[in-house]
């Protein structure tokens, strides 16, 4: 088996993983991490305008926990959550929100590689 | 060696013939045009038919031409059930391909969520025509209604800000007030604000065709696949069309899969990049714009580049003996 076959299984499967992944998440622990910010006034207005529970809503209210806990200092200075409320999301959950992201954004770079590679190599595809 | 051929346009039968058999052909050749082609209507032959042009060098009907014959009839009878196919089948696979791409479901899902942003416009442009009534019942006066009427109006700045605007049909760079033609004295002096509830109207309609999407999206990427199935099979190709089913299998569901991930990771990303990178604000809606643009290029990318990827995997699979293989090497 060559390594580029190889490098496909593994990004075709780790696609289905991640959307698993992404859907366990957001389905099983958004109202949680949502609820250590029930006062923030933006999360607040972005459950209002992503408010019919659909897939599309829970990803992207989950989107903004992503940016709350990922990049903490840039809201806090532009003042949209507090640190307080930031300091209130245990570790365990915080994880599960930010790493599936990392995941994501690997997969991405992975899938530019594996592209750039078949276009190089002039890989055929059937 | 018999050949097939697959009419592209409603032709009779006895112009086809003498079309695809030169000129001067024996009463031979011509009856052995006549048995191979039994499955063909006399008089018109319908586009996508498969027409059996025989061997001129022979007049029995060999194996090869058999086989192309029970094909051939099958091909009738499919193209019978639906006589519009025939023709949607021939000669407009690459158009129809060229806009049925394995990433249309990304681009869905990122005018699913547009169509939300579209629907709180439309839900805040209502809310300033209660407020028009309410005065105009007298529930209202004139201090509070105006108060009430600029903070609607700044929640509605901030819904258009910038690309926002796209799809509420509210162009240009004037005040809203002058864009939305609402005029407190001649909503009191008609009854209506001119051309308002038309624009409401378009609004949600604009919202409810964007709102099914990831639908649409998901139906096209189905239909693609289910457009390359069928031109394998219909030239009658046995080898390529099972190869076509596990290709093109293989090329949705990755496709499907890899548009649902990239869009979701490249709404994500790109909204921290116009953060950090345009500093666009992280109060107003123009992250969601980011959101959008990004989820819908980059699913549609992921979902055409996992296509392929699934498409590869597929040509790996081989059926025998009704097992399926994979064969790494593809010998």
């Amino acid at each position: 088996m060559t390594f580029f076959l190889a490098f496909t299984i593994a990004q075709v499967t780790s696609s289905f993983v991640l959307l698993g992944l992404m859907l366990f998440v957001e389905y099983t622990k958004l109202e949680e991490v949502e609820s250590y910010f029930s006062q923030n006034e933006k999360v607040l207005s972005n459950k209002r305008f992503w408010r019919r529970n659909q897939w599309i809503d829970r990803q992207y209210r989950m989107m903004l926990m992503f940016d709350f806990l990922q990049d903490s200092k840039r809201h806090v200075k532009a003042g949209v959550v507090t640190e307080a409320e930031l300091a209130s999301v245990p570790l365990a959950l915080r994880r599960w929100v930010v790493w599936p992201y990392y995941f994501g954004f690997v997969w991405l770079i992975a899938l530019v590689v594996w592209s750039v590679w078949r276009r190089g190599c002039d890989i055929p595809i059937p | 060696m018999a050949q097939s051929y697959i009419n592209e346009r409603t032709t009779d039968y006895h112009s086809l013939k003498h079309r695809l058999m030169g000129g001067d052909f024996s009463r031979q050749h011509s009856d052995h045009f006549d048995v191979l082609n039994y499955h063909l209507r006399w008089g018109w032959v319908t586009p996508g038919q498969l027409v059996i042009i025989p061997d001129t060098n022979s007049v029995s009907c060999s194996l090869e031409e058999a086989w192309l014959m029970r094909h051939a009839e099958e091909v009738r009878r499919n193209l019978e059930l639906d006589a519009a196919a025939g023709t949607a089948l021939i000669g407009k696979y690459d158009l129809l391909q060229s806009f049925l791409t394995y990433g249309s479901i990304g681009v869905g899902s990122a005018t699913s969520a547009w169509a939300r942003h579209l629907h709180e416009v439309a839900q805040t442009l209502e809310d300033v025509e209660r407020l028009h009534q309410r005065l105009k019942s007298g529930k209202l006066d004139r201090e509070a209604f105006f108060q009430q009427r600029q903070a609607l109006f700044r929640q509605l700045d901030l819904q258009l800000q910038g690309a926002a605007r796209f799809g509420t049909g509210l162009q240009g760079n004037q005040s809203l007030k002058k864009v939305l033609g609402i005029s407190t004295k001649s909503y009191l002096h008609r009854g209506e604000i001119a051309g308002y509830a038309k624009r409401i109207r378009e609004i949600a309609q604009m919202s409810k065709v964007m709102g099914k999407g990831t639908y649409v999206g998901l139906a096209l990427d189905v239909g693609v696949t289910g457009l390359e199935i069928k031109e394998a099979c219909v030239t009658g190709r046995e080898a390529q069309c099972k190869q076509a089913k596990y290709v093109e299998t293989g090329r949705l569901v990755s496709g499907v899969a890899g548009a649902a991930v990239g869009g979701r990771f490249g709404a994500a990303f790109a909204r921290r990049a116009c953060n950090f990178v345009l500093g666009i604000s992280m109060r107003g809606n123009g992250a969601l714009g980011c959101a959008i643009i990004g989820g819908s290029t980059v699913g549609y990318e992921a979902g055409i580049g996992l296509g392929n990827g699934g498409a590869f995997l597929g040509g790996k699979l081989l059926e025998v003996n009704g097992d399926l293989i994979f064969e790494p090497e593809g010998a």
